[in-house]
């Protein structure tokens, strides 16, 4: 896994960007993204489980091919807003 | 979506090269299991989430979240426990805690305290047994090995007894 605070496409550095490796599995991705943005131990973040139906986030992206590149999924998480496509992960924390 | 009315059980084909003892048809799969076949073949279908019961039933007792992701990492790196990174093993647990666990929770598969990260397997994933005996039988990779080195010390309540 690869996590760079730095601006995709070069327009708004608040965002967070992770890319996962293309076995990786998303709900894993999601919560050590956001654990870096929040600067606290993944194991301390509010379950992912009781804010999003993990297992679907999962299945949207297990898929490694390239006609997945248009999906995106956005939800809110420990108080940041979590963008997940494929391979990226983008977060922002909310203010 | 038309169901052929073609999908009861046949018995399946008598497949010589595999032992009696995994035929799940013949174990007496217990009558009072209560969960709907989708709910249990959907954690079925799920690698992770079947194998932390692997885990669970071919170990007995109660493991830490800690433990079964270390051998779950080294799984899903096509790796043994060794060469796996800290990195690796801290990403699948905190995966485990965080969507596989409380799913499994959920469902009434196992009991699990978030605060010292043990879980115990339940009743209910006694009565599923002869189906994780099978599913195992048909990954076709190495995770037995993995399970074997789960522990230094025999187990102790060793549930091996197949081999």
């Amino acid at each position: 896994m690869t996590g760079d605070r730095h601006p995709e496409g070069g327009a708004d550095d608040s965002w967070f960007t992770y890319r996962m490796d293309p076995d990786e599995r998303p709900t894993d991705a999601v919560v050590m993204a956001v654990a870096a943005v929040r600067n606290v131990p993944a194991l301390e973040l509010e379950r992912l489980h009781d804010v999003i139906e993990t297992d679907a986030l999962n299945t949207l992206f297990s898929g490694t091919v390239e006609s997945d590149r248009d999906l995106r999924v956005q939800f809110t998480y420990a108080d940041c807003l979590v963008e997940v496509s494929r391979p990226l992960i983008r977060v922002r924390e909310l203010e | 979506m038309a169901r052929n009315g073609n999908d009861d059980p046949d018995p399946p084909d008598e497949q010589g090269d595999r032992p009696a003892d995994c035929r799940a048809t013949d174990t007496g799969m217990a009558a009072d299991v209560s969960i709907s076949p989708s709910v249990l073949f959907g954690v079925l279908a799920d690698a992770r989430q079947r194998r932390i019961l692997y885990y669970l039933v071919e170990n007995g007792g109660t493991w830490t979240l800690e433990a079964i992701g270390k051998h779950l990492a080294a799984w899903e790196n096509e790796t043994t426990v060794e060469p796996t990174t800290e990195e690796m093993q801290n990403r699948v647990t905190a995966g485990m805690h965080h969507a596989d666990v409380p799913k499994l929770e959920d469902y009434g598969f196992i009991e699990y305290d978030p605060e010292t990260g043990r879980m115990t397997y339940t009743e209910q994933t006694e009565e599923i047994v002869p189906l994780l005996e099978l599913a195992e039988q048909l990954e076709g990779d190495d995770f037995e090995t993995h399970l074997e080195q789960a522990h230094p010390q025999p187990s102790q309540d060793s549930t091996r007894q197949r081999e």
